[in-house]
């Protein structure tokens, strides 16, 4: 039975304070920048689920016509693990939309901000809302 | 003081000797003047191993959100109350900046708020903590705070801060130019010995067998210790994590690290000590104090006169096989023991590659930027009438940062507003026609 | 999943064991709690497995400037048969590997043998590597810790529970059959190879290791391999390990991520400003 990644809202986000990690992870601006932000929409090719972060590669349409393979880096694919959710829950062909930060050295990378299906619900947030996903 | 314990010959099983000791006092050098710190005492006493230890085997978590050292707005005050807890944790819940376009959340959004490259959002970090109601997680000094450095310390760790100005915590310019610019953790070779939280993947799963403590640390640390009173390595010979030697006082494991390397690091996740601290002469004492069938408190004194002017301890708690409850994005709350996953980093490590080239990249690119009147950066100071003259309407608004699309489609233009005048571009290097006007 | 019951037998060059391996009560150290073999302690083999599982002569170093350090050493096959059963597209790729193990340049190659870039090793190539590794046992849990990297494995004792990710160390549920420890290992990611010959497998890749302890200080290591992706067949390979007995032993660090810096990212550093 296939599972489409989705999340109702963005309820209940927390941001982390204090000595832990905090999400505006510092050596990210290292590696992506700042100054070129991005947001493209195309179809998942491929997740890489590697440590320390997971890859999805999204087929995106240029407006020449051709096919340009973006990869998005998001976090540890064991989070998404202990959410329940596995490799072929994001299955080649889902379309989505991405907005992040395209990578320093100008290649077609980025980091995944926010990632979210064409509808405008998000995959990857936090908390449940009251819209419960369908299948 | 040290316990002995007697080894069996052609036997594994350990008999020895315990003591109770109402307090343990925690050996190191102080200036003259300075008490020394002494761990609270425990009443709890855990199940035993087959073999006779205290059994403290599980996999721990350490999530918490207590900074390190107590911020100065709260001089004096040890502890929240319950009130000031819920009310810490509502507010945690309204500071999201990660807001989506049109999302009413973006009106309260300020310009730093937006314009900030979160790698990824507050989804990838768990949402629940080890509960704690301190301010900090240092005991001691009682002030909560770091000791001062010594000039030599500090004098070194400048020196480090000038060759690798990215891990200066709060560096303007992050430029990964060399892999040491990177710290230990991020570089994939190893974590800080002790390890405080990381946001995530921060569990260790303490194992037992007799005459040793294995502790495996969900990223990159594996610590083996020994328990039989074997003298330490000496040297650098324990390298990035130290070289570890246990023993039980009563139901408390004491470890001593030393024989760490001295070469330097950046401060790293999960780090008690900041960028361009040398290890070499650290002498580590972590006291494992059980006070609950899931529950340690994990005491940390760490003492090196070359480095600090004395000693000082942290503390945090640590919870075992926590039943973690998770939306899982399917409608569903799950809750399941906490499992540990392999955590291959050095295998994934694109970010360093990345990184390196992005520089020699964005060091060519700044080279040959156009000038200043044709490019985006001369829309700083127009107001919101002068950019809908230009460009029409935004595509789309997100509190005070409008947003519109470049020729190429991906990349997208932000403007930022203060006071009804521009005062950030994103881009600021690119040609003014390359924004497509939004008609 | 059961194997189907495979008589050793000594061919040729092949180095066979003993078979089969009868332990008797009293000559192994068994554990106060359920009394099986106590398999604590600090392990190596010493085998040259890790240059190739099949027969390897000796032969230069393919980095000549390093002499006789870096000079590949002799060692005989420890497959049972002596060769790895390959579907021939299969043995194409192997060779495939073998060439490109070493590339010789600067730089991160991921066609390179995973251990020349310090990667995990996988099962059952982190057992012979030139490391020791240590055996931790209690009631109903295990691990297994090994020098290289940060190469380890929970060994869950009696488990049942299916691989729930793809890992390079693999997902290993253990049980006893008597006085064997059989560990069953799926879950690969099929980056991994068995050797710098470049001998591999896929994600496909089934292990069933069996550690049996003979005496208090060796053990024998069997390990049947099966991957319908590139093996015709199941094979087996085995090897003994042997305790480490020198007083205070222990594993040393081994943290070659560092060690591989210079390797690859020497040629994309950016001169300091000022």
């Amino acid at each position: 039975m296939r599972t489409i990644l989705t999340a109702a809202g963005l309820g209940g986000l927390l941001v982390l304070v204090g000595a832990a990690e905090a999400v505006a992870h510092h050596s990210f601006s290292a590696e992506f920048d700042i100054n070129r932000p991005i947001q493209l929409t195309g179809t998942v090719a491929k997740v890489e689920w590697i440590n320390p972060h997971a890859w999805i590669h999204v087929d995106v349409k240029k407006p020449d016509g051709t096919i340009e393979t973006w990869e998005i880096e998001t976090g540890t694919p064991n989070t998404l693990l202990r959410r329940g959710l596995r490799k072929q829950d994001l299955p080649a062909g889902t379309e989505v939309k991405v907005s992040g930060y395209q990578a320093r050295d100008g290649t077609a990378k980025a980091n995944g901000t926010n990632v979210t299906l064409p509808d405008g619900r998000a995959l990857f947030i936090g908390s449940t809302g009251p819209d419960a996903p369908t299948k | 003081m040290r316990l002995r314990f007697l080894i069996a010959a052609g036997s594994l099983v350990v008999a020895g000797v315990t003591v109770w000791l109402a307090e343990a006092v925690v050996a190191g050098q102080a200036p003259s003047g300075t008490t020394p710190f002494k761990v609270p005492a425990s009443t709890y006493a855990p199940p035993k191993t087959p073999w006779g230890d205290p059994d403290l085997q599980g996999v721990w978590d350490n999530h918490t959100t207590v900074p390190m050292q107590r911020p100065a707005n709260l001089a004096g005050k040890k502890t929240f109350t319950d009130a000031e807890l819920a009310a810490r944790a509502r507010s945690r819940d309204d500071n999201d900046p990660l807001c989506n376009q049109n999302d009413e959340r973006c009106a309260k959004a300020t310009v730093a708020e937006l314009d900030r490259l979160n790698a990824y959002n507050g989804f990838w970090t768990p949402q629940t903590f080890v509960s704690d109601s301190r301010t900090a997680l240092i005991e001691d000094p009682p002030d909560g705070s770091i000791p001062p450095l010594t000039p030599e310390a500090l004098a070194i760790q400048q020196a480090y801060l000038r060759a690798h100005p990215a891990t200066e915590p709060s560096a303007a310019v992050i430029e990964i130019r060399h892999w040491e610019d990177y710290d230990l953790a991020e570089r994939c070779i190893a974590a800080q010995v002790p390890t405080t939280t990381m946001g995530y993947n921060s569990a260790q799963y303490l194992m037992q067998s007799p005459g040793w403590v294995m502790l495996a640390h969900e990223r990159l640390n594996t610590r083996i210790i020994p328990l039989d009173g074997r003298p330490h390595l000496g040297g650098t010979m324990g390298g990035w994590i130290g070289d570890s030697r246990g023993h039980w006082e009563g139901n408390t494991l004491v470890v001593e690290t030393t024989s760490y390397t001295n070469k330097q690091s950046g401060g790293s996740v999960g780090a008690f000590a900041d960028a361009g601290i040398r290890f070499g002469n650290f002498h580590v004492v972590e006291r494992f104090v059980p006070v609950g069938p899931n529950r340690i408190q994990y005491y940390v004194t760490i003492s090196d006169p070359q480095t600090w002017t004395r000693p000082w301890t942290f503390m945090q708690p640590w919870e075992k096989d926590r039943v973690l409850s998770y939306n899982d994005n399917l409608g569903a709350t799950k809750a399941e023991p906490y499992q540990m996953y392999e955590y291959a980093c050095h295998e994934g490590n694109n970010a360093m590659g990345n990184s390196l080239r992005g520089t020699l990249q964005a060091r060519q690119r700044a080279a040959s930027r156009p000038a200043d009147a044709e490019s985006t950066k001369s829309l700083i100071g127009k107001t919101a009438a002068d950019i809908r003259a230009m460009y029409g309407n935004p595509v789309t608004i997100a509190g005070p940062r409008w947003q519109y699309s470049t020729a190429n489609g991906i990349l997208q233009f932000f403007a930022f507003f203060e006071n009804g005048k521009v005062v950030l571009v994103r881009p600021d290097d690119i040609r003014l026609t390359e924004v497509v006007p939004n008609r | 999943m059961r194997m189907p019951l495979v008589a050793l037998v000594a061919v040729g060059l092949v180095a066979a064991l003993q078979p089969p391996v009868q332990t008797q009560d009293g000559r192994i150290p068994r554990t106060s709690w359920d009394k099986k073999p106590n398999l604590n302690g600090i392990w190596q083999a010493l085998s040259t497995a890790n240059w190739d599982l099949e027969d390897h002569e000796g032969g230069p170093s393919p980095v000549v400037v390093t002499g006789v350090w870096g000079a590949r050493l002799p060692g005989m096959s420890v497959v049972e048969g002596g060769k790895i059963p390959y579907k021939p597209e299969a043995l194409a790729k192997r060779d495939q590997n073998r060439n490109n193990a070493l590339p010789g340049k600067p730089g991160r190659d991921l066609n390179a043998d995973p251990e020349l870039n310090c990667f995990l090793p996988g099962v059952p190539r982190a057992t012979y590597l030139p490391h020791p590794f240590q055996i931790f046992q209690s009631p109903n849990r295990m691990w297994i810790v090994y020098q290289y990297s940060y190469a380890r494995r929970e060994i869950f004792m009696n488990g049942k529970k299916e691989a729930p990710i793809d890992s390079w160390m693999g997902w290993s549920n253990a049980r006893w059959d008597g006085d064997t420890l059989v560990i069953d290992v799926t879950g690969f990611n099929g980056r991994t190879w068995f050797d710098r010959a470049g001998n591999f497998a896929t994600e496909g890749l089934h292990v069933v290791e069996r550690y049996t302890m003979i005496d208090n200080d060796h053990i024998v290591y069997e390990a049947t391999i099966e991957d319908p992706n590139v093996f015709t067949r199941p094979w087996k390979i085995s090897m003994p390990l042997y305790r480490r007995i020198e007083k205070n032993v222990q594993l040393l660090q081994f943290r070659c991520a560092e060690y591989v810096e210079q390797f690859f990212y020497g040629e994309l550093v950016s001169p300091p400003r000022n």
